[in-house]
């Protein structure tokens, strides 16, 4: 074991050469350019033993990862924003091929306007490709949750392929200690079984993705695709607790509360701000607010459950989401408040969008916001829309 | 009539089933029915495979935008669907429906099974088209004619409509051959006597096959895999209208045709002779246009 301090970036490239991935296939493109450069350093030095296939664009990167998974082999790619959108037809393939690919991105707004900064929108417009998604809040987590991805995507009852997502700059190329394990636990933790669902074998030849006629089963491998992301709720809980078992650390399972037991007021985020949430609830206790937080680690699946339990002890949620729908509003607030509907004693819900094209989000603004929140839930006001956090 | 009439089509892709389908739907509202439907059914997309297509007539404009499960007349234009499935044909045809068959001769008679009450039309589109040389790309457009047959049978339209109709959807050079041969078809349409052992109980509606290795979504492996087969949807031979006959006397071995053929249904013998494969040549005449010795004919397939 050693401690090192890395970028987001370096941290996942280290993730990926402990997983032993045996094939990597990029596109760089900024803010994820370091994990591909150092992925094939490691490749290029032996201490990574893997192909590197480099592509000419996003697309045939994830073509080429499909094709490697086929052969049965650990996957790894990275992108974001423009690059991810460009991917966004082979996502589909990799999905509903069952493929256990893992990729990191590294979250940026979609232009134009040309913005390079953090984002959530590019990931969270890619919500049904079918793809588990799980948010990560710092550098560890980003290390950690990679090789979780892996145990996660393989499970035989799961094989689905897995985004682990971390916000460009703010995690991608600050820097922060990271404690790396050892590579015989890492090995034990995820051992390397080949999926057999479906196999490149040029002695037995297969097709797949044929033809399905409306009256075949199209509609039923939907299905299947669906009760996947079912389970894999109860293997990603599984999973980290197992994690937490071998190596000692836990960041929250599909979600992370944080002092929320006795709150009026949490404050759900995803990302680097869940990571500052904590903050704001620990100034807010201070002097006297009954403040909680919860990280949503995992978008999809989505955890409807775990929501309602802590909807159902606490009086208001305020949600900030890095991310916006034009015409609707943030996506994680959508989904919260449709998850909601089955409860009887509904909270109050406050949607506030924030950090847009990577506007920095200070505590300043989110310890204002939040005690809007006391206030609107102590004079029982109604909430005017949606809250801007930063708009000039 | 019923409030609502629906017509289900039987053929094969290339016979001008989708066409027909489309003239029907725009003859019955230049004749009042304020609501029409055409509705192709897609399939594999290819030229010989069996496709269906449904018509939907009323008197009040339509809400539904599902397929016909229990149609009130039921047009089989290609001859060989009924003698291959009878059933397949029949299904979900009601009580008193009308089938309404091509048919070269009586010989197919004695075969059919309909739902008591039900009318049978024959007429003999194919000798039709045959005398007329009604063709699009090389395939008898079998369906033309099964307008006339449908009109006379139903009583539904008149030949005036379809004429309207026709005008409507082909250029003027068309019109009249197609006009003859839906004039012809429907001075020639019988009504055909059939007796009390022909009748059975009425076939459940249901939709087109399913693959039969499967029954619920319990039986499914996470991804649809398939192994290479031979005739993996059926022997492909029945699509043929017309087959290639070899003739040894005048090939010389070049083995064109096994190259060319797009279904790799030309083996070559021990001899070293190419031999056609019945089971799935799909009658496409590729090897025919292709043998430089003029040594393949297309006959029409006596067998269907």
């Amino acid at each position: 074991m050693e401690t090192l301090i890395l970028t987001g970036n370096h941290a996942v490239a280290y993730a990926v050469k402990m997983a032993r991935a045996r094939f990597v296939s990029c596109y760089p493109i900024t803010p994820q350019t370091q994990i591909v450069e150092k992925l094939a350093e490691f490749i290029l030095s032996g201490e990574l033993d893997a192909v590197f296939v480099p592509v000419e664009s996003e697309h045939s990167a994830m073509a080429a990862c499909i094709g490697a998974s086929l052969a049965g082999v650990r996957t790894f790619t990275a992108t974001c924003s423009h690059g991810l959108a460009y991917m966004h037809e082979m996502l589909h393939w990799a999905s509903a091929t069952r493929l256990p690919i893992v990729m990191a991105v590294v979250n940026r707004a979609i232009g134009p306007p040309w913005n390079i900064w953090a984002e959530h929108g590019d990931s969270i417009s890619q919500r049904d490709t079918g793809w588990i998604q799980i948010y990560t809040s710092n550098h560890q987590e980003a290390f950690d949750t990679i090789l979780q991805a892996y145990k996660i995507a393989e499970d035989p009852e799961v094989l689905l392929p897995v985004m682990v997502c971390l916000e460009g700059f703010v995690l991608s190329h600050t820097a922060q200690p990271v404690l790396l394990p050892n590579q015989e636990d890492v090995d034990a933790f995820i051992p390397h079984e080949p999926w057999k669902h479906i196999t490149i074998d040029i002695d037995n030849p297969i097709t797949h993705g044929n033809l399905q006629m409306p009256e075949d089963w199209f509609y039923e491998f939907r299905f299947l695709l669906h009760k996947a992301m079912e389970t894999a709720k109860k293997k990603i809980v599984r999973c980290s607790e197992e994690f937490e078992k071998i190596f000692g650390r836990n960041h929250g399972h599909l979600v992370e509360e944080y002092k929320c037991s006795d709150a009026d007021v949490v404050l759900l985020s995803m990302g680097s701000l869940a990571d500052q949430a904590k903050l704001v609830v620990d100034v807010l206790r201070e002097e006297g607010y009954k403040a909680g937080a919860v990280k949503l680690r995992s978008f999809r699946p989505f955890p409807e459950e775990e929501l309602c339990r802590i909807a159902r002890k606490t009086e208001c949620i305020l949600v900030i989401d890095r991310n916006l729908s034009p015409g609707k509003g943030g996506a994680v607030a959508s989904e919260l408040k449709a998850s909601l509907y089955g409860i009887k004693e509904k909270p109050l819900i406050l949607e506030c969008i924030a950090g847009l094209g990577g506007r920095d989000v200070t505590l300043e603004e989110e310890l204002e916001v939040m005690k809007q929140a006391f206030k609107i839930i102590e004079e029982c006001t109604e909430p005017k829309g949606i809250i801007w956090l930063g708009l000039k | 009539m019923h409030e609502m009439f629906e017509v289900r089509w039987h053929g094969r892709g290339g016979q001008g089933v989708v066409t027909a389908s489309r003239i029907l739907a725009i003859a019955a509202f230049n004749e009042g029915f304020a609501g029409v439907q055409s509705i192709p059914w897609i399939g594999a997309e290819r030229r010989g495979a069996q496709i269906e297509a449904y018509n939907r007539i009323s008197r009040t404009p339509i809400l539904l935008h599902s397929q016909v499960y229990s149609p009130d007349a039921v047009v089989v234009v290609d001859p060989s669907m009924i003698t291959r499935n009878n059933n397949v044909v029949i299904r979900g045809l009601k009580k008193s429906g009308f089938l309404i068959i091509n048919t070269a001769g009586t010989k197919v008679i004695p075969s059919i099974r309909v739902p008591e009450e039900c009318l049978v039309y024959v007429v003999d589109a194919t000798s039709i088209c045959l005398e007329l040389g009604l063709q699009a790309a090389g395939l008898y457009v079998l369906a033309m004619p099964m307008l006339g047959a449908f009109a006379k049978a139903t009583g539904l339209i008149s030949l005036k409509g379809l004429r309207k109709a026709v005008e409507s959807s082909f250029e003027s050079v068309l019109v009249e051959k197609n006009m003859k041969a839906i004039e012809k078809a429907y001075y020639s349409t019988l009504k055909v006597h059939i007796t009390p052992e022909q009748y059975i109980p009425p076939v459940p509606p249901s939709r087109p096959e399913r693959i039969p290795e499967f029954r619920h979504w319990t039986d499914l492996p996470p991804v649809p895999v398939s192994t290479p087969s031979k005739g993996s949807i059926g022997k492909t031979g029945d699509w043929r209208t017309h087959m290639p006959v070899i003739d040894k006397e005048k090939c010389t071995k070049c083995l064109f045709c096994w190259m060319y053929c797009p279904e790799a249904a030309v083996n070559v013998n021990e001899e070293g002779f190419p031999e056609i494969d019945y089971d799935y040549c799909k009658g496409c005449g590729v090897c025919f246009n292709e043998c430089p010795r003029k040594a393949i004919r297309m006959v029409v397939d006596e067998k269907k």
